[in-house]
């Protein structure tokens, strides 16, 4: 299994070259995104569906690509992301602003709920076949139409891109795959706390160059 | 052989820690160690823009199955205290009390809430040793050290030196019958010294922090033994980890 996360690590890169010049600070267009979805977030707290509609809009295709990434299945992430925008209805008037922002509360739980559901197909011992999908899957087609969208996601590209492979390859199998880091650690054959130095300081590098405050 | 438990923010932020108990642990280190929590935050953002950067566009059902299904579905009524935070199971007024009044008060509504056996004490109302627990996961110089039970199940170690304490859980561990139980040992070279008991649960899963006097220990160990304890091991031990 070692080195099976070398390409695993592309976070869905499109077909070609991005085609816009990258001319905004990083994180500057998802930040008025974000204050833009916490006031949502607030009116759906208070039962608002059409701002729920609005929301919806908005998170929709990162809280399903993000889950489609991590379970490679698209009947299992629909029904997972489902599960997920649900409950962001539900539990919105619990939601608390203080803590780190609508869209990090969001995909928090649909990333938690995506690992959630591979980690209970791996006790199917369904590993083999999700290892095997892994190769199949086709590379990310149509990401981002708009261009916001299509900046960010190269932002991204470029950011994994300056991580060291070993760095890169433990974040990756980790965030897109599910896996935990004692699996990641068997995987590549490396102590726990390898795995666990090369998880921070690859966050450290990325978190820095993405501008995370 | 052992870890450092600051280490593991990156991987919490990760969803990469999959054992519960480490989780727990790590969660209620979190309450302490001001370092790692914003660690976690800012590794969360990150995350998220991992997270964000996959981005597709949903199945063309989905919407309108969602807006749909959310029209049935009740909201939550708002939370008072901070949605993650494991509610007590029960309020006694002392306790509430003590909880707020603690710097890791988070620590122990978790760990009470999860059933733990203190092994100083089994009274109702949390004492000193909650006290200990919370200051061995928030200490500076933490670290943590997992190994298997011979007989099924892993014991996970976290010990401090400032704190001169090492705290143990345990999961998957057999159910033994009455008369036995599990004791924790602190080994070193001046000697084998009790750590506590550590009792199953009455759903035969044990969830148990037991702090022990460190001293000079540089083993920790898990034998089987009579129901009340002993003061020396009198089995093999089912479990040996370095610290
Ligand atoms: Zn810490």
């Amino acid at each position: 299994m070692t080195g099976v996360g070398a390409k695993a690590y592309d976070p869905g890169s499109a077909s070609g070259e991005c085609p816009v010049p990258l001319l905004r600070r990083p994180g500057a267009a998802s930040r008025e995104r974000t204050s833009e979805l916490d006031r949502l977030l607030g009116r759906v707290a208070a039962g608002d569906t059409a701002a729920f509609e609005r929301m919806y809009d908005e998170v929709a295709g990162a809280v399903y690509g993000l889950i489609l990434r991590v379970v490679r299945d698209a009947a299992h992430a629909e029904e997972v992301a489902q599960e997920v925008l649900i409950e962001v209805w539900r539990s919105a008037p619990r939601y608390d602003p203080s803590r780190g922002g609508a869209m990090a509360w969001i995909m928090t739980m649909a990333h938690r709920r995506a690992v959630d559901r591979v980690r209970s197909e791996q006790a199917a011992s369904d590993r083999a076949d999700r290892a095997g999908r892994r190769e199949i899957t086709p590379a990310h087609d149509e990401v981002a139409e708009n261009v916001e969208k299509r900046l960010e996601h190269e932002r991204v590209r470029r950011c994994l891109d300056t991580l060291t492979p070993l760095q890169r390859e433990s974040i990756t199998l980790a965030y897109y795959e599910g896996y935990s880091y004692r699996e990641v650690a068997d995987m590549v054959a490396t102590p726990l706390g390898t795995v666990k130095t090369r998880m921070r300081d690859g966050l450290i590098r990325l978190r820095n160059c993405l501008g995370v405050a | 052989m052992s870890d450092d438990l600051h280490l593991l923010a990156a991987a919490y932020a990760l969803d990469a820690v999959a054992d519960e108990d480490e989780r727990r642990l790590f969660e209620a280190h979190l309450t302490g160690c001001a370092s790692c929590a914003a660690e976690v935050r800012g590794f969360r953002t990150t995350a998220v823009r991992l997270g964000a950067a996959a981005v597709r566009t949903p199945p063309p059902g989905l919407r309108e199955r969602v807006l749909a299904e959310i029209r049935e579905v009740p909201q939550a009524s708002p939370a008072t205290a901070g949605a993650d935070v494991i509610p007590l199971r029960s309020r006694r007024p002392g306790r509430t009390r003590f909880a707020v009044a603690l710097t890791a008060a988070c620590l122990v509504v978790a760990a009470v809430s999860v059933g733990v056996a203190l092994n100083a004490q089994r009274s109702d109302r949390p004492g000193p040793a909650d006290r200990t627990v919370a200051a061995v996961l928030s200490a500076p110089d933490a670290r943590t050290v997992t190994g298997s039970v011979t007989s099924g199940g892993t014991v996970t170690v976290v010990f401090s030196r400032s704190r001169g304490r090492a705290v143990l859980t345990s999961s998957g561990l057999r159910s033994l019958p009455t008369e036995k139980t599990y004791e924790m040992w602190l080994i070193g070279p001046h000697g084998v010294r009790a750590g506590g008991l550590v009792r199953p649960g009455a759903d035969g899963r044990v969830r148990t922090l037991v702090a022990g006097v460190l001293a000079d220990a540089n083993k920790v160990g898990l034998t089987v033994e009579p129901a009340a304890g002993s003061r020396q091991p009198t089995t093999r031990p089912i479990a040996l980890l370095g610290i």
